[in-house]
């Protein structure tokens, strides 16, 4: 007889908030990403709206997390996927924060002389997603290799990085004039590398939460 | 400092009558720690923890295999008097059980008739102390020791252990019958203990032994099923069965 249904089911409900919150970071990037490319502003103020969201959803989370540590005293494997939850919540809530970025230099994203680093963003923003995506399908099915193998897909955001960065240099050089607007896309850059390293964050914990070793992956 | 082996079992079968409580028990226990002897009822912690200062002779048609080190002694061939090891392997029971006399007398009795002929109030006092209870009793020493609180009796039973100066005491679930206070006040007690004595006690509250000792062995059916620091044991068991107890996901 399975005991301590309670719990269990304590458990279960942690483990799906986890999975709308991560579902909510994803679309808020897919979204963020379409709002930019078709230059829709209605979308844009969707994935404001849904930041909002994924904040509640990571507060609620936490609070049932804690709650679960103070009424159900877990041990072991239990209380490690609690600490994992709570620490993955934090690093989608980042995330989310970051397809609002996207969405915040929608603007400067279609200057005209920015314009040709576009599909750029647009690359690193789905390299990200696919991360994102794959990183919490690795954290439901309790799959440490699969996480491995998704941070691994960090170097790839981070050469994106370089090379964009560098790109964007040379542009802001050659038009002086368009400081202001090559800098928020500098920053741009810089927030989705940033992303790469949140789902990496992210990875490190799934492994954590299943064989009790800290691990860093991925470090240069 | 590199603890060392206050005592150790190899290979040690238990039986009663036909039924074999113990099965091939190896395990070390280390001065002036305490370990933790955890598993679901039944599963031979409290039968081992009866080997261990051979308390098991005392019931009938018993019988112990294997071999039982204190103090690199094997406690259990014939030149050894079963009296003397209880008296440096003492025991404290789940249930308080003092004697109906004084609460002077109870730390006292065990001391005289273990031939002490040092200065008896400076004794008892000393291990009222030891166990924390001298401030609330050194006004009550000549009251029946039945009028104390659970909690009360409980560490007068636990001082009236140490007064015979043991090496090692043995808890069979000392606190199962106390309020969540009395049980704290025990838990420090235990680990201010620890730095003199080596205690090895048996627990079924998962809690307590993850706050008090320094290893864990869990038992199930009689055997050893995982032992090592606690620390480990609570966070990533080697073993599905520890964990699946550990949680509460059986027994």
């Amino acid at each position: 007889m399975e005991t301590r249904q309670h719990f269990s089911n304590e458990l279960h409900i942690m483990y799906q908030d986890v999975l709308q919150m991560g579902t909510l970071v994803e679309e808020a990037l897919r979204k963020a990403l379409t709002a930019v490319t078709n230059q829709d502003y209605d979308l844009a103020e969707q994935v404001k709206q849904n930041d909002h969201q994924i904040d509640t959803l990571q507060f609620a989370l936490d609070k049932r997390c804690t709650e679960i540590i103070a009424t159900e005293q877990p041990v072991a494997t239990d209380l490690r996927e609690i600490l994992v939850a709570m620490k993955i919540s934090s690093d989608l809530e980042r995330i989310g924060d970051h397809a609002r970025h996207v969405v915040r230099v929608m603007d400067q994203l279609t200057d005209s002389v920015f314009r040709e680093t576009l599909p750029r963003f647009a690359e690193m923003t789905e390299k990200g997603i696919s991360m994102v995506h794959d990183s919490i399908t690795s954290y439901v099915n309790h799959d440490p290799d699969q996480a491995r193998e998704v941070a691994r897909r960090d170097d790839d955001i981070d050469d994106m990085h370089r090379a964009l960065y560098k790109e964007l240099l040379a542009m802001i050089a050659a038009n002086p004039d368009r400081v202001e607007t090559g800098t928020a896309l500098v920053f741009l850059n810089r927030f989705l590398e940033r992303l790469g390293d949140h789902v990496t964050n992210m990875c490190e914990w799934i492994v954590y939460a299943k064989t009790g070793e800290h691990v860093e992956l991925n470090k240069a | 400092m590199e603890a060392t082996l206050a005592m150790q079992t190899k290979n040690l079968d238990f039986y009663y009558g036909t039924f074999q409580a113990l099965h091939d028990v190896s395990l070390n226990f280390m001065r002036s720690h305490v370990t933790a002897l955890i598993g679901p009822s039944g599963c031979g912690k409290s039968t081992l923890l009866r080997c261990l200062n051979r308390m098991n002779d005392l019931i009938p048609e018993t019988r112990a295999d294997g071999e039982v080190y204190f103090n690199d002694q094997n406690i259990y061939t014939e030149d050894v008097d079963p009296v003397e090891v209880r008296r440096r392997v003492g025991m404290v029971f789940q249930k308080p059980n003092p004697f109906p006399k004084s609460v002077y007398e109870n730390i006292a009795w065990g001391a005289r008739i273990n031939g002490f002929r040092g200065d008896m109030d400076e004794l008892v006092e000393t291990s009222l102390k030891k166990c924390a209870l001298w401030d609330e009793v050194k006004d009550k020493l000549k009251q029946n020791a039945l009028e104390l609180s659970g909690g009360q009796q409980q560490r007068l039973c636990i001082a009236r252990a140490i007064a015979v100066e043991p090496d090692v005491i043995l808890m069979d679930e000392p606190t199962s019958a106390l309020d969540p206070i009395s049980t704290a006040k025990i838990e420090d007690l235990i680990t201010e203990l620890k730095q003199r004595y080596t205690i090895i006690i048996v627990t079924h509250n998962m809690q307590q032994a993850g706050r008090v000792s320094d290893q864990t062995a869990f038992f199930l059916n009689g055997w050893i099923i995982e032992a090592g620091d606690t620390k480990d044991i609570f966070f990533n068991p080697r073993e599905e069965r520890t964990e699946a107890y550990i949680s509460g996901r059986f027994g």
